[in-house]
C-alpha cells in the first residue's frame, strides 16, 4: 500500500514537474484567427466594404429629396427634424476610417512588396474615402490619421488642405496605375472587385474621382484656376459609356452574401421580406418631379402601390409626415431596377447585382459640368449631358435605353431638354440626382448642398427653416479626442463645410 | 465533521513538548458535547507550564501531573475547559463547539485551517445553516445580504440566472473584478457556482481582500470564496432527505399608462386598430371612438363598447372589443413559477474513513410561460486514513437542462395596448377557433401590424442548452514526520455543454400579406447548434513544516501550482429552413454558418507562504509568489508578488485586558499585498486578422484588419492593497464587532481603451490606467435576547461602504466606454463609462441642454417648447453601490426558528432599459404625465438673442402626444436613470423543529423540520423608480448599470419545506 501511495506522488511530481519543460507555456499562437495576411486578401474586403457602405447614402437620399421614411416605421425622427446630435449615425465616422485603415495596410504592404497596381488603387481609394468624410464632417483626422496607436489621438486638418492633398495623393496613385503590369508588379485580378484587374479603367475611374473632388469646389472663391489646371493635367481619360464601376464578389444567395442593398432594403436569402422592406420609398417631392419630367425610369425605380384604393398613380411621402396614410401598401416601393417586388425563388436575380461604387453617368454629368463652367475644354456640355442620360437609361435598365433617352431629352421640358433648361447647371444636377437614386444618396445630397439643386422642399417637421449641411463629430471622437474636437469650435449641422454654397 | 478537520490539522501542527518528572499519570477521554463522539487531537495541557500531550485517534491521552494541576484542554472549533485534577487517576472531558468570534477557525488557502484570531486580514466565515435558511437554489444568491463588502448581482431574473460577486467593489477598468472562487482547496471557473447543490456546502470562508493570491495566484486578488463541502461524520449511517415546494410570482410591474389605447402620429388622437404604439384617445366607458380605418382608409366612429382590434379579416370579419384598459393583462400574461427540489445525503464515517453521498434534483418551471430547468446531480466525498498517508476526494456531477425563448416576451407584453386583453390571446395555433369564427391570436389574424403575439413569438423561438458539469479532486497526504506534512492534490473541472436555438419557420396567409399587415413577412426559420468544452486542470504540490522554537511557532508551506485551462466552442447553423419543424442545419436553404474556436492557456507559480506566531497572541504571516503565464511574451510572463499581514491579540497579550469581565476578546489586525495579475485572454498579443464580412463569396476570399491594436508587449497589472482591522467581542460575546479599513490601488492596468476610429483602430489593449478604491467594512453581530428558557434572538449587521475611483485612464484620456467595449448595452442614450477623476464606473447620458453646469433648468426651443440637446453627455453618477447594509435576524424558541435577511443598496444610479422602449410605444405611465396634452416643459427656459434666459411659462410643447414622449423626449437618456436604491426583505424562513422525544416513538426518524420559506417577499424603491427592481442587470461585465427587458420581470417565491433526518 505504502509502495503504492509512493508511486502515486512519484507521479504527481512527474505530472507537475512536467509543467516546467521547454516550451510548456509556449501555446499562444491563436489557432482561431489569421495573424497575417497578404494586401490582396484586405483590399477584396476594403472594396466591398467601400461598395456596401449604405448608411451615408441613405441619409444623402432623405436630404437630396429622392427618398423618405414610409408611414410604417416611426423612426427617422433626426432625419425629418434635422436635429443632428452627436450620437447621430455615427457609423459613417467610425465605418469609414475602419475602412481606410484597411486601404492603408493594403497601401502599406503593397508598397513594401513593390506591388504598383495594389498600390494606386489603395490610394485612389483613400481618396475616395477621405473626401466622403470631409464632406461628412469638415475638419478631419489625415495627416495624423491611421497610424494605430502610433498617435492614438491625430489632430484634425484643415478640410480644403486635405481636399488639395487628396489631389496630389490621386495624382501619385496615378503614377502607380500606369505602371505595367509583370512579375514583380502582378496583375491584382483576383482581389480587384471592382475592375478586374483592367488598370487602364482604374486610371479612368482615378481621374473622373479627381473630377468630382475639383467640382466640389465650385463656389470656393478663387478657386477657378486652380481647378481649371488640375483639370488640364488629367490624361488617361473618364469612366465612358458603359464603364461603371461595379463592386462584384460574387454575391451569393445565402444570408450575409447577398448584394448589400437587395439584402438590406428588399428581401433576405429565403426570400422572405427584409426587416426595412417597408421603411423607405420616395419622397412625394420625387415622385412629382418624375412624373414631371414624364421619366421613362420612373416606372424602373418604383412601383405603383400595393393597395388597390392607391394603385392608379405612384406615391410618395411628403418628407416628414409618417402617418398611417403613408403606410407601405400604400405608397410606392422601390421598383425593379433596383428590386424585385416580390422575391420568390428564380424570380429576380437582383440578389447578386453588381453593387454600384461611380457610375459611367455621373463621369458625363461631372464632364458636362466641367465643360459648362468653362474648366473642361474636350466636349460639348450638351453632349456629355446626353450621354449621362443614356448610361443612366441604360444602367436602370429602360428598355431600347438609347432611343428612349433620345426621346426623352427631346422634350421641351426645363431640366430634362438642354435647350430648354435654363440653368443647365441645375439641368445636369438634377439628372445627375435622378441617375444617383438608390445608387449613390450622399452625392446627391453634396451636390445639392453645393448647388442648391434640385429644389428640394424642407421637411414638414423642420425644426427651423435650413436644410441641414453636415454632420457634427460623434460622440465617440467626442470622447476619445476631445480636445481636438473641441478645437474645430462650435460645430451644428448648419455650420458650413467650405465648399457649400 | 469538526474531528476530521481537526486531524488533519493536528497533523500539521508539530508541538515539542519536553518531558517533566512527575508524581502521577491521569489518562481520560475526550467526546464532544453534541453527539458523544471522541475528539481526537486535542491539545491537552498542564495550565502554567509547557507539558501537554494530544488526545489520539480515539480521543485518550495520558499525561503526567502534580497533584492539584489544571488541565486545560484546547481544540479548534471547540470551547476551551479547564479541569482542576484532584484525585482522580482518569479525567474525562466534554468539550462543547466553539462560537466565539475570535477563536473561530476559518479555512483559508489551499483547504488549510486557521484560527481567525491568527489571521491579519479579513475572512468571513458562513455556515450551512446560514446559507440554507431560505432555500434559494443558486448559492451565489443564497449569500446575499450576508457578508459584508460582498454584493452579489443577478443578471436577468429567468429560470437559470448568471451571477456577478464582487467583493471590495472593482480594482480592474476592465479585466475580471469577479471573486476567486475555490471549491475543496481547488480553484475553480466562475460559472461553477452555478452547478453547486447549496446543501452540500458546509462552510463559506469570504476571503475579501488579496490576502490568498499568493497560494492561489492572481485570481484571488480580487477576494475569493473559499467553499468547504460536507464530509462524512464517524459513527452511524446517517440520512437524510428534503423537500422544498416553492412558487414564484411577479414582485414588480412597470408603472404603465392605463388612460390611452393604440394610435400613433403626432397631433392625433386617433384610436389605430392595428397599432404597436399607445398614443391614441383617451378611454371613455361610453360614447363613440374615432377610428383610422385600417382597411379603406379615412376616419370612423365606433362606439367604446365595441372598437374594431386589427385590420379586417379573411373572412370580412371584425374582431372587437370594449376601448378600456385592460387591468393586469400585462401582469397576468406571465405564469406562477414553482421550482420543485429533492435532496438526499448520506453520511458515514469510522475513524479511518469517511464518505458523504448527496444527491439532488431540481426542478424549476419559470413565471415565463414554457421556460424550464432542471438541474440534477450527486456529490461523493470520501477520505481514507493509513497511518501516516491520507487520501481524499470529492467528485460533483451536475446535469443542468434549461428550455427557454429567445423573444423578447416582456417587452412585448410591456408594449401591447392597454385595451388588449393580451391574456386571451395564449392559443395562437388555430386559424379557426371551434365556432368557426377566425381566431384573433392566431398570427394572420393577430392586430398587431408591427409586434408578433408574444405567445407565438415565445413558443417558435427557443434555445434548449444542457450541461454537464464535472468537478472532482483528489489529495494525498503524507505525515511524513511531525513536522513534515507533504501533500498533492489536483482538481479538474469539466463543463461541457451543448445547445440548439431555434426558429420555426412560418409562412402567413396571401390574405395577411397582401392587407397591408407590417409584420406578416415570412419567416424562414432557423436552427444553430452550439457545443462546447471548458476543462481546467490544477494541481498543487505543497509540503508545510511546522516548527516550535521556545514561545515562537512556525508553518512555512512551500509549494507549486500548475494550471492549464481549454476551451473549445463549435456552432454550425442554417439562417433559413426548408421543411417546417425539422431544425437540422442540414435542412437549409443557403450556405450553413460554422465557426469553431480553441483556447489554451497555462500557468504556473512557486510560493511560499509563512506563519509565525509569538505565544499565543502575535502572529506574522508573510507570503510570496512567483508566476510564470503563457498569456505574455517569454520577457514578461514572469512576475513576483508578496504579502505581509499581523494580528495583536491584546487580550490574550496584556494582563489588563484579559481581566477585564465585560471584554471577551479583542485583537487588531493589518495587512500589505501586492498581486500580479494577467487580464487578457488567448492570443491577445497580436492584433488578427478577422474574415471580412460576407466573405468567402464562393472562392473569393477576404480578411480586414482587427478593430482592436493589441500592444505584444503587455506586462502584468499590479494591485497593492492595505488592510487594517480590529475585532471585539464583549459581554461573553453577545456583542461582537469588527471593523475594516482598506485601501486598493491597482496601476499599470491592462486596458481596452477607446482610442478615436481617426487610428484606424476603436481599440487599444495597453498597460494604462490607475484605480483606487477604499472603503470600510462593519460587521457588528449581536445576541440581544438569550433567556434560559431558550428564547434566543441573534441580530447581525453587516455595513460596507466602497469609494472606487478611476485615477488615471491613458495620457490624458478621459473615458473608456464599457458599455461599448462590453457589448452590454445597445442604446447610445444611456451608457457606462470610465471616466478619470470619477466614480467607478458611471453612466452618462444624452441629456437636455441646460442653463449651465450648476443652474439645471432645461433650455427649449422657443418655436416648438421642445427641449434642445446638450453637446456633451451627462455623467449622472456611479452604478455600483456606495452603501449596502445587510440585516439578518434569527429568532429561535423550543424548536421554532424565525429567520430574516434584509439588505439595502444605495448611492447609485441605473439606466432602466425597458423604458426607452416604453416611451416609444407610449406604454410608459410617464408618456401620461400631462394627460397627452400640450404642456410646458417644466422648469424650463428660453435662450434669447443676447445668451441670457428667459423663464419660459407659455412654450407648450408642440404635440403632447407621440411628438413629445415618442420623437422628441424619448431621445434623452437622462428620462431613463433612476436611483438605484433598494430595500429588499431578500428572506424569510419559519421552521419548526419537532421534538426528538416525539419522534422516538417512530423508531425510524430521528430528526424532522418543518418550515416555510419566502425570497425577496418584499422590494421598497424610492417614488422615482417605477420601472423595475435594479437588482438585475444584464451583464456580468463591468460595464453593470443598465437593465433590459431581455430579462425577466422581478419575482418573489414563497414555499414550503420539509427536511428528515434517518
Amino acid at each position: 500500500m505504502k509502495s503504492k501511495i509512493f508511486s502515486l506522488f512519484s507521479l504527481a511530481t512527474l505530472l507537475l514537474f512536467g509543467a516546467c519543460k521547454e516550451g510548456y507555456l509556449d501555446v499562444n499562437t491563436d489557432p482561431n484567427n489569421a495573424t497575417s495576411s497578404t494586401p490582396e486578401l484586405v483590399l477584396s474586403t476594403a472594396l466591398n466594404v467601400t461598395a456596401s457602405r449604405l448608411t451615408h447614402h441613405e441619409i444623402g437620399a432623405f436630404w437630396s429629396g429622392q427618398w423618405s421614411p414610409t408611414g410604417s416605421v416611426s423612426g427617422f425622427q433626426t432625419e425629418k427634424t434635422y436635429t443632428v446630435s452627436a450620437d447621430f449615425r455615427q457609423g459613417i465616422w467610425t465605418g469609414v476610417y475602419d475602412n481606410l485603415n484597411d486601404y492603408q495596410y493594403v497601401e502599406n504592404r503593397a508598397t513594401e512588396l513593390k506591388q504598383s497596381a495594389l498600390v494606386g488603387i489603395a490610394k485612389t481609394m483613400k481618396a475616395f474615402n477621405f473626401q466622403i468624410l470631409v464632406d461628412t464632417y469638415g475638419n478631419i483626422p489625415y495627416t495624423d490619421a491611421l497610424k494605430g496607436t502610433g498617435v492614438i489621438r491625430p489632430k484634425y486638418d484643415d478640410a480644403k488642405t486635405i481636399y488639395e492633398d487628396l489631389i496630389k495623393q490621386l495624382d501619385a496613385a496615378l503614377v502607380e496605375l500606369n505602371k505595367p503590369i509583370s512579375t514583380d508588379n502582378p496583375s491584382p485580378a483576383g482581389a480587384d472587385l471592382v475592375f478586374k484587374g483592367n488598370m487602364p479603367k482604374w486610371v479612368k475611374f482615378a481621374n473622373t474621382l479627381k473630377l468630382r473632388i475639383l467640382l466640389r469646389q465650385t463656389n470656393v472663391a478663387g478657386r477657378d484656376a486652380y481647378i481649371k489646371g488640375e483639370i488640364a493635367k488629367i490624361t488617361g481619360g473618364y469612366l465612358g459609356a458603359g464603364e461603371d464601376a461595379l463592386s462584384d464578389p460574387g454575391y451569393q444567395k445565402s444570408a450575409g452574401k447577398l448584394n448589400p442593398f437587395y439584402e438590406n432594403y428588399g428581401f433576405t436569402a429565403s426570400d422572405t421580406k427584409a426587416g426595412n422592406k417597408d421603411f423607405y420609398t420616395y419622397s412625394d417631392f420625387y415622385i412629382k418631379t418624375l412624373k414631371g419630367f414624364n421619366d421613362p425610369r420612373l416606372p424602373r425605380l418604383a412601383y405603383v402601390p400595393d393597395d388597390a384604393a392607391f394603385r392608379a398613380d405612384y406615391r410618395g411621402v411628403p418628407f416628414g409626415e409618417g402617418n398611417d396614410l403613408y403606410t407601405a401598401p400604400k405608397i410606392s416601393a422601390i421598383g425593379p431596377a433596383l428590386l424585385p417586388q416580390v422575391a420568390t425563388a428564380g424570380a429576380s436575380d437582383l440578389y447578386k447585382r453588381a453593387q454600384p461604387v461611380m457610375l459611367a453617368a455621373e463621369s458625363f454629368f461631372l464632364q458636362a459640368e466641367a465643360v459648362q463652367r468653362g474648366y473642361l475644354t474636350t466636349g460639348t456640355a450638351k453632349d456629355l449631358y446626353q450621354k449621362g442620360i443614356v448610361e443612366s437609361f441604360r444602367y436602370f435598365g429602360v428598355t431600347n435605353a438609347g432611343t428612349a433617352a433620345a426621346t426623352y431629352y427631346a422634350l421641351e421640358t426645363a431640366n430634362v431638354g438642354w435647350d430648354s433648361s435654363t440653368d443647365k447647371i441645375e439641368a445636369i444636377i438634377t439628372q445627375k440626382w435622378i441617375a444617383n437614386t438608390g445608387i449613390n444618396g450622399f452625392e446627391a445630397w453634396s451636390d445639392f448642398r453645393r448647388t442648391g439643386f434640385p429644389k428640394v422642399p424642407l421637411s414638414t417637421k423642420a425644426q427651423g427653416t435650413q436644410h441641414p449641411l453636415r454632420l457634427i463629430y460623434p460622440n465617440s471622437e467626442l470622447g476619445t479626442n476631445p480636445e481636438n474636437v473641441k478645437a474645430q469650435g462650435e460645430v451644428t449641422a448648419f455650420t458650413k463645410l467650405f465648399w457649400e454654397k | 465533521m469538526r474531528k476530521i478537520l481537526l486531524v488533519s490539522f493536528v497533523l500539521m501542527t508539530m508541538l515539542a513538548r519536553q518531558a517533566w518528572a512527575q508524581d502521577r499519570s491521569v489518562s481520560g477521554k475526550v467526546t464532544a458535547g453534541e453527539d458523544g463522539s471522541s475528539i481526537p487531537g486535542v491539545n491537552v495541557s498542564v495550565k502554567g507550564s509547557t507539558r501537554g500531550t494530544t488526545t489520539d485517534a480515539n480521543g485518550d491521552f495520558r499525561l503526567s501531573v502534580n497533584s492539584g494541576a489544571t488541565l486545560v484542554f484546547s481544540a479548534i472549533g471547540y470551547r476551551r475547559q479547564e479541569v482542576v485534577v484532584g484525585t482522580q487517576t482518569t479525567i474525562n472531558s466534554t468539550l462543547t463547539a466553539e462560537t466565539s468570534q475570535l477563536e473561530e477557525v476559518v479555512v483559508t488557502a489551499l483547504g488549510v485551517q486557521r484560527q481567525k484570531e491568527q489571521l491579519g486580514y479579513n475572512a468571513e466565515s458562513i455556515k450551512s445553516s446560514g446559507i440554507n435558511q431560505a432555500r434559494a437554489v443558486g448559492l451565489a444568491n443564497s449569500l446575499a445580504g450576508k457578508v459584508a463588502g460582498l454584493q452579489i448581482n443577478t443578471v436577468g431574473n429567468g429560470v437559470n440566472p448568471a451571477t456577478r460577486i464582487q467583493l471590495r467593489g472593482n480594482r480592474s477598468l476592465t479585466g475580471n473584478n469577479q471573486a476567486l472562487i475555490v471549491v475543496d482547496g481547488v480553484q475553480v471557473p466562475q460559472e461553477a457556482i452555478n452547478f453547486l447543490n447549496p446543501n452540500d456546502i458546509d462552510n463559506i470562508t469570504v476571503l475579501k481582500g488579496a490576502n490568498a493570491a499568493a497560494l492561489y495566484g492572481s485570481d484571488a486578488s480580487n477576494g475569493a470564496l473559499i467553499i468547504t463541502t460536507k464530509k462524512g461524520s464517524i459513527g452511524a449511517p446517517k440520512v437524510t432527505f428534503g423537500n422544498t415546494s416553492s412558487l414564484e410570482s411577479i414582485s414588480f410591474m412597470p408603472k404603465l399608462n392605463e388612460r390611452f389605447g393604440g394610435g400613433t402620429e403626432a397631433y392625433s388622437r386617433v384610436y389605430v386598430p392595428m397599432e404597436n404604439q399607445s398614443y391614441g384617445p383617451e378611454f371613455t366607458n361610453t360614447g363613440d371612438v374615432l377610428v383610422s380605418d385600417p382597411d379603406h382608409g379615412g376616419l370612423i366612429l365606433q362606439p367604446a363598447n365595441a372598437v374594431q382590434i386589427g385590420r379586417e379579416l379573411e373572412d370580412g370579419s371584425k374582431y372587437s372589443y370594449p376601448y378600456q384598459n385592460s387591468p393586469n393583462s400585462k401582469r397576468n400574461a406571465f405564469n406562477t413559477g414553482n421550482t420543485i427540489q429533492t435532496d438526499l445525503s448520506l453520511s458515514a464515517g469510522d475513524k479511518t474513513g469517511t464518505y458523504f453521498i448527496s444527491v439532488q434534483d431540481v426542478r424549476t418551471n419559470g413565471v415565463q410561460p414554457r421556460d424550464t430547468y432542471r438541474r440534477t446531480g450527486a456529490r461523493l466525498n470520501a477520505s481514507r486514513e493509513y497511518g501516516k498517508f491520507k487520501g481524499s476526494f470529492g467528485i460533483d456531477y451536475r446535469v443542468g437542462q434549461g428550455n427557454q425563448t429567445t423573444t423578447n416576451f416582456y417587452n412585448a407584453v410591456l408594449n401591447t395596448a392597454a385595451n388588449v386583453k393580451l391574456t386571451d390571446y395564449r392559443n395562437w395555433q388555430d386559424f379557426k377557433l371551434a365556432d368557426g369564427k377566425l381566431n384573433p391570436a392566431n398570427p394572420n389574424n393577430y392586430f398587431n401590424d408591427y409586434y408578433n403575439n408574444p405567445y407565438f413569438d415565445l413558443d417558435n423561438n427557443r434555445q434548449t442548452r444542457t450541461d454537464r458539469y464535472l468537478q472532482g479532486n483528489l489529495t494525498l497526504e503524507l505525515q511524513a514526520t511531525k513536522w513534515l506534512n507533504v501533500l498533492y492534490r489536483i482538481g479538474i473541472t469539466n463543463q461541457q455543454f451543448d445547445s440548439k436555438f431555434y426558429s420555426a419557420k412560418y409562412n402567413y396567409s396571401t390574405y395577411a400579406k397582401g392587407s397591408g399587415k407590417y409584420n406578416a413577412r415570412d419567416i424562414a426559420g432557423s436552427a444553430a447548434d452550439f457545443s462546447g468544452n471548458t476543462s481546467r486542470l490544477n494541481q498543487d504540490f505543497f509540503v508545510t513544516i511546522n516548527n516550535q522554537l521556545g514561545p515562537i511557532s512556525s508553518n512555512l508551506i512551500l509549494g507549486t501550482n500548475v494550471r492549464e485551462d481549454r476551451r473549445k466552442f463549435i456552432q454550425v447553423s442554417a439562417n433559413a429552413l426548408v421543411l417546417p419543424d425539422l431544425y437540422n442545419v442540414t435542412n437549409r436553404v443557403g450556405e450553413p454558418g460554422a465557426t469553431a474556436t480553441d483556447f489554451l492557456t497555462r500557468q504556473y507559480g512557486v510560493y511560499a507562504d509563512w506563519n509565525l506566531g509569538f505565544r499565543d497572541y502575535l502572529f506574522l504571516h508573510l507570503s510570496g509568489r512567483n508566476d510564470w503565464s503563457s498569456l505574455l511574451s517569454k520577457e514578461k510572463r514572469s512576475y513576483f508578488y508578496p504579502s505581509a499581514d499581523v494580528s495583536f491579540v491584546l487580550t490574550k497579550a496584556l494582563p489588563s485586558l484579559r481581566d477585564l469581565t465585560w471584554l471577551s476578546s479583542a485583537r487588531i489586525r493589518a495587512a500589505a499585498t501586492r498581486v500580479g495579475n494577467v487580464t487578457i485572454g488567448a492570443y491577445s498579443l497580436a492584433t488578427p486578422f478577422a474574415v471580412g464580412g460576407g466573405f468567402p463569396y464562393g472562392s473569393t476570399a477576404g480578411y480586414t484588419q482587427g478593430n482592436t491594436f493589441n500592444d505584444p508587449n503587455i506586462e502584468p497589472e499590479f494591485i497593492t492593497s492595505y488592510e487594517v482591522g480590529t475585532e471585539f467581542g464583549l459581554f461573553n460575546d453577545r456583542v461582537t464587532l469588527d471593523l475594516s479599513y482598506y485601501t486598493q490601488e491597482s496601476k499599470n492596468q491592462t486596458v481596452q481603451i477607446d482610442i478615436s476610429q481617426a487610428t484606424g483602430y476603436n481599440r487599444a489593449t495597453i498597460n494604462a490606467g490607475v484605480v483606487q478604491n477604499s472603503g470600510f467594512e462593519v460587521d457588528l453581530k449581536t445576541t440581544p435576547m438569550r433567556l434560559q428558557n431558550g428564547l434566543r434572538w441573534d441580530f447581525n449587521v453587516n455595513y460596507s461602504n466602497t469609494d472606487t475611483r478611476v485615477k488615471e485612464i491613458y495620457q490624458d484620456l478621459a473615458e473608456i466606454n464599457l458599455s461599448s467595449l462590453f457589448g452590454a448595452v445597445n442604446s447610445s442614450l444611456y451608457q457606462v463609462f470610465a471616466e478619470n477623476g470619477k466614480q467607478f464606473p458611471t453612466i452618462k447620458v444624452v441629456d437636455y441642454q441646460r442653463v449651465s453646469a450648476t443652474d439645471d433648468r432645461v433650455v427649449v426651443d422657443p418655436a416648438t417648447g421642445y427641449p434642445l440637446k446638450a453637446a456633451a453627455l451627462r455623467t449622472v453618477g456611479q452604478t455600483v453601490p456606495r452603501h449596502r447594509l445587510g440585516l439578518n435576524s434569527a429568532l429561535s424558541f423550543k424548536g421554532f426558528r424565525l429567520a430574516a435577511t434584509a439588505e439595502y443598496r444605495g448611492g447609485y444610479f441605473i439606466g432602466h432599459g425597458l423604458a426607452e422602449t416604453m416611451w416609444f410605444t407610449g406604454s410608459a405611465f410617464a408618456t401620461t404625465a400631462y394627460g397627452r396634452e400640450r404642456f410646458v416643459f417644466p422648469n424650463s427656459v428660453v435662450k434669447n438673442a443676447d445668451g441670457s434666459f428667459t423663464p419660459n411659462n407659455d412654450v407648450a410643447v408642440r404635440d403632447g402626444g407621440l411628438g413629445a414622449w415618442d420623437s422628441q423626449l424619448r431621445n434623452y437618456g437622462t428620462n431613463f436613470v433612476t436611483s438605484g436604491d433598494f430595500w429588499k426583505l431578500r428572506e424569510l424562513a419559519l421552521t419548526y423543529t419537532i421534538p426528538e422525544s416525539f419522534l422516538t416513538r417512530t423508531r425510524i426518524i430521528k430528526s424532522a423540520t418543518v418550515g416555510l420559506v419566502g425570497r425577496n417577499l418584499v422590494t421598497l424603491l424610492p417614488k422615482e423608480n417605477i420601472y423595475t427592481d435594479p437588482e438585475f442587470g444584464n451583464t456580468t461585465s463591468n460595464a453593470i448599470g443598465v437593465n433590459a427587458t431581455f430579462i425577466t420581470p422581478p419575482t418573489r417565491t414563497y414555499g414550503f419545506t420539509l427536511n428528515v433526518g434517518f
